[in-house]
């Protein structure tokens, strides 16, 4: 069996794929911050039900597997459907977004980021020590 | 690949800003730049402004320069019949430049620029710390 196969691995991955294209989002906000009428976006929420169906998808059969796979394929952007806007003041020019707002957001991800590495990392190690046998 | 959106976005706005301080750097440079022929025309003050635009290959929001134009403001006008610019009346047109403006707008910049850098260095550190994954 390998690795990716394990739902916490599996959960940890979408996880980490998740705060990618977020940090991406994040990206284009902050480089668009002084453009005329740009309104700022963000990911939806990750939420509990999108975990849920990635812990089932073991016992859930191949059509739930696709279509976790085709949602949130790596290499794409994310779709127009996961993305929400978020309104802080509007400027004069009509451009709304907020730079501390932004960057704090960046932080929470790469930090959130780093928990879903170490998280990978220990499993990783659990199942090494489980392997090896040695302690 | 997400990473590489992120990065590419960052740089875009890093590449626009420094577009944006040369502009400034351009605009405090010819505070003082008058005519040298009678009644002529002193500089004029240049304006930068962005745009949005999607980048097909990664799917981001990039930022680029939409034009850089002129500012269409009054010159002002100084009685200064010795200089070689100025007309019949002795009246000398000096540049609509505001070194005060100039300094704000390129403080903006500057911040601009450090959040910008700011996202690069935390994609950067993300993406290391999936390859730091493998030496484990």
């Amino acid at each position: 069996m390998e690795p990716s196969g394990l739902s916490v691995f599996k959960q940890i991955g979408s996880k980490m794929r998740w705060l990618t294209q977020r940090q991406s989002v994040l990206a284009q906000n902050i480089a668009n911050v002084d453009t005329p009428g740009f309104k700022p976006r963000d990911l939806k929420p990750m939420g509990f039900q999108k975990s849920l169906a990635l812990a089932a998808v073991k016992t859930g059969g191949e059509a739930s597997h696709i279509k976790i796979h085709t949602t949130s394929g790596a290499g794409r952007g994310p779709s127009r459907s996961e993305l929400t806007r978020v309104d802080h003041d509007t400027s004069l020019s009509g451009n709304s977004v907020d730079m501390e707002v932004e960057l704090k957001k960046s932080a929470d991800t790469a930090l959130e980021y780093q928990t879903m590495a170490n998280l990978y990392q220990k499993h990783m190690g659990l199942l090494r020590m489980a392997i090896k046998g040695d302690g | 690949m997400s990473f590489n959106a992120a990065m590419d976005a960052a740089v875009s706005g890093l590449r626009a800003q420094t577009k944006r301080l040369r502009v400034v750097a351009e605009n405090m440079a010819n505070a003082d730049t008058t005519s040298n022929t009678p009644g002529g025309e002193p500089y004029r003050r240049k304006t930068i402004s962005f745009k949005s635009e999607l980048d097909r290959s990664t799917g981001a929001e990039q930022v680029q320069v939409r034009d850089i134009g002129r500012d269409p403001s009054a010159f002002t006008r100084v009685f200064e019949p010795g200089h070689p610019g100025a007309d019949a009346d002795g009246y000398l047109l000096r540049p609509n430049v505001s070194t005060i403006v100039e300094i704000t707008d390129m403080q903006e910049a500057q911040r601009s620029y450090e959040a910008n850098l700011t996202m690069l260095t935390g994609a950067r550190s993300m993406l290391q710390r999936t390859i730091d994954l493998l030496r484990s």
